[in-house]
């Protein structure tokens, strides 16, 4: 599976109306994360299912996965900053995380966006790779990754290891 | 056998412009992708930039990306040299770190065109060459794997490194396309906060942010 998905991928043109398919890739990755989103109560349980979804979808769709992040930052300014609109999206459902934080204060205003970043480039080499299968399978790096800073590292582990 | 190969072997000082005018070209490329992007650059733009010749370029290489990934390898050959003489050692994980960490901002605040196409152009080259980048980030964050030990905590995420990597990445990548290249210095405290809090918790990562400031 890995090495068919890694040549279509390598072999794959550029899309020929790259915005349309990147706003409708994007906009199918929000429902799925907005959904898994508010179906938590619980700021880091939110996170967990939204992190455990965008994986799923990247495991499911690699190509729009690529489209999201390897093919939008070859596109040009245009595509970076698509990119950037993404990262920046996944880092605002990270704020909230600064009220349970008792090292709130502490915290870099740039860290929701560092946070989004990592995981966004995980999931653009896995993709890169032909091995974006393997993405649920390591969600649970990326949601303790996600949630360590404001909660510490035990109780991130936690929310990761629940189901 | 031994005879046949001395006989190719050129007199030193002409081998050494041959690896000269390769070593222009080179870095020619870096320079020009750096300012005009991979899609916009020729061959005719590098060969200008590294004032050599048509028939000298295609010497040394078949095409723009066949030169392009030399030369993205080779800079990253160079740039993974000069952070791991600055931090390499016996000294303790979190000097290493900060020390290779502001080692890499300076070269990047002091060669824009460079950072550019390290972190930015990169992506438009093509598979092979984010191929490549994938491999420089493993680089780096096979060093980085060293400071698992200091969590004191429960075991950390197979994948920690690579994250902090592509959080410090996707941070210096967002100040080049801001055209922020200088001020990348000035960012070091968030860059050091967002290597170090996967490992060492928010606590101990930001008394490193306070010491960076």
């Amino acid at each position: 599976m890995g090495p068919v998905w890694q040549a279509r991928l390598s072999e794959s043109p550029r899309h020929d109306d790259f915005p349309r398919s990147f706003e409708a890739a994007f906009a199918r990755l929000q429902v799925v994360v907005e959904e898994a989103y508010v179906s938590h109560a619980e700021w880091p349980d939110q996170v967990a299912a939204a992190i455990r979804v965008a994986f799923e979808f990247a495991a499911e769709d690699p190509e729009a996965a690529n489209l999201l992040t390897n093919e939008a930052l070859a596109n040009g300014s245009d595509g970076i900053a698509r990119y950037q609109r993404l990262v920046g999206y996944a880092a605002g459902l990270l704020v909230p995380g600064r009220t349970l934080s008792s090292d709130g204060a502490l915290l870099p205003g740039s860290l929701e966006h560092s946070l989004a970043g990592g995981i966004t480039m995980l999931v653009a080499q896995r993709v890169d790779r032909g091995s974006a299968a393997e993405l649920p399978g390591i969600a649970a790096d990326a949601i303790q990754f996600a949630l360590a800073p404001y909660l510490g590292s035990e109780r991130a582990r936690q929310v990761a290891a629940a189901e | 056998m031994m005879a046949r190969q001395l006989s190719f072997q050129l007199p030193a000082p002409m081998a050494d412009q041959i690896e000269n005018r390769r070593d222009d070209i080179l870095t020619a490329m870096v320079h020009v992708v750096g300012r005009k992007g991979y899609d916009a650059t020729s061959v005719a733009d590098v060969i200008e930039e590294a004032s050599t010749s048509r028939t000298t370029f295609y010497k040394y290489f078949d095409d723009k990306h066949g030169c392009f990934l030399a030369a993205y390898d080779r800079m990253v050959d160079r740039i993974f040299a000069t952070v791991v003489a600055e931090c390499d050692g016996e000294q303790p994980w979190l000097v290493r770190v900060r020390k290779g960490l502001t080692t890499l901002v300076e070269i990047f605040a002091r060669e824009p065109e460079l950072a550019r196409t390290a972190v930015v152009e990169v992506a438009a080259a093509g598979a092979e060459a984010r191929q490549r980048h994938w491999d420089a980030v493993a680089r780096f964050t096979e060093y980085l794997d060293a400071g698992r030990r200091l969590s004191g905590g429960p075991a950390l995420p197979e994948h920690i490194s690579t994250m902090a990597v592509g959080a410090v990445s996707g941070l210096i990548f967002d100040e080049l396309v801001a055209g922020r290249t200088a001020q990348l210095p000035e960012l070091m405290p968030d860059l050091l906060f967002a290597m170090l809090v996967p490992y060492i918790g928010p606590t101990a990562a930001a008394e490193e942010m306070r010491r960076a400031a």
